[in-house]
């Protein structure tokens, strides 16, 4: 009888949507793979699975086309205060989120601080925002695997914006391009050192960039969009954006937000 | 070169409930406890249990510890292991630590606290009872 109950229940899930199921990995059946986007224990849980257990998900076709946003930038230039902007906007604009912060891990150790959560809103769960942070480590490979995995499982559950807040890396952005379909750049605005900026390789890297801290540093973030957009090739003058803003004024975040959406060549509803 | 541990799967909460700004204490654990190679997730000032209990939920941690250093423990403490009980988190160890009395530590055990760590604790104490509950 139970075996006919549990054939039961997979065939359910089979019959709407087909595409998804071709490309998971079956074994991945029998761990739980959690199907609604707002039981937040269970797809907490299965992250946990993935990171503990390296289960791999496997990348899947979507009926829609759901966007992953990467921020990177250095430390302390504002990663987690526009990310809270970011969501804000999506929010208002009645979509789904989940965001997955990164924060490093100890070389010597390997225990990490994740404490990126402490700049955004305390609100954001209770609203329906699903938010999870994980330790990174740039040598280690299955740690990467382990990010797409959790960016996966998102893409699976259908949120409508998916962000990824990177670690506070400037210089050499490593991989972030490959887990994400945009990757923003806030740049360091007291770095007035055009050697730095044209050495790094976030001009090949990121799709936009959003010079933050408009409101207190406005002649230094002035200078370095500037000095950003002198630095950019013809080919890359077309395909990205250097925008100017503030996220504690919420000034350009908005049209940071549009700017993400048509990249992706999605259409902006409102 | 990184060597894996056990520790290293292991997540930790730290939070502060309530008004209560006091947190040279939970730096130091913090810090301890990464540096053991645990991961530390740290909820910032002035959180309700409410707030702790959905950061435990999303976090899918592996215990929970709470710094008390504003006297209001049992209220704060109780309301936390309520709002626990009703997420189906009460399974996690829950540990405290602070200024607190030694008739206060009996009634919190009885609450359901696993632990309560008082003044004067050395930080490695604290790290041998987590490696006890968590990795054996």
């Amino acid at each position: 009888m139970s075996k006919f109950l549990n054939k039961s229940r997979v065939f359910q899930s089979f019959t709407p949507i087909l595409c998804k199921i071709e490309a998971l990995n079956p074994i991945n059946w029998k761990h739980g793979i959690p199907r609604d986007k707002t039981d937040f224990s269970s797809i907490a849980r299965f992250i946990s699975k993935i990171e503990n257990n390296n289960l791999k998900f496997t990348k899947i076709k979507n009926k829609h086309k759901i966007n992953i946003t990467s921020i990177t930038g250095a430390p302390g230039v504002g990663k987690s205060s526009v990310l809270n902007e970011l969501i804000n906007i999506s929010l208002n604009k009645g979509k789904s989120v989940a965001v997955l912060m990164l924060d490093p891990r100890s070389s010597i150790s390997g225990g990490s601080f994740l404490g990126d959560r402490l700049r955004l809103n305390l609100d954001y769960p209770a609203k329906g925002v699903f938010l999870r942070s994980a330790a990174f480590s740039q040598s280690n490979l299955e740690d990467s695997i382990k990010i797409k995995s959790i960016l996966n499982l998102f893409r699976y559950l259908e949120f409508e914006d998916i962000y990824l807040e990177a670690i506070g890396a400037d210089q050499n952005n490593l991989n972030f391009k490959k887990f994400a379909d945009v990757v923003v750049s806030i740049p360091n605005n007291l770095n007035e050192d055009w050697v730095q900026v044209l050495k790094s390789d976030n001009l090949d890297l990121a799709d936009i960039f959003f010079v933050n801290k408009n409101d207190i540093q406005s002649t230094e973030a002035a200078i370095q969009a500037v000095m950003l957009k002198n630095s950019l090739s013809p080919d890359q003058m077309t395909s990205k954006k250097v925008l100017l803003g503030s996220a504690r004024n919420k000034q350009g975040i908005l049209e940071l937000y549009d700017e993400i959406h048509n990249i992706t060549g999605e259409k902006n509803v409102n | 070169m990184l060597i894996e541990t056990k520790r290293n799967s292991k997540k930790i909460l730290l939070g502060k409930l309530g008004l209560d700004g006091h947190d040279r204490g939970i730096k130091i654990i913090i810090n301890y406890l990464r540096v053991s190679g645990y991961q530390v997730i740290y909820s910032g000032l002035h959180r309700s249990s409410r707030q702790i209990v959905d950061l435990a939920i999303q976090e899918d941690v592996d215990a929970i510890g709470i710094s008390i250093l504003s006297g209001s423990q049992m209220e704060h403490v109780s309301n936390l292991i309520e709002q626990m009980k009703s997420n189906d988190l009460d399974q996690i160890p829950l540990f405290i630590g602070g200024v607190i009395r030694s008739e206060e530590v009996i009634a919190l055990k009885n609450l359901g606290v696993l632990e309560v760590f008082g003044y004067g604790i050395p930080v490695k104490d604290i790290i041998e009872w987590i490696d006890n509950v968590l990795l054996n």
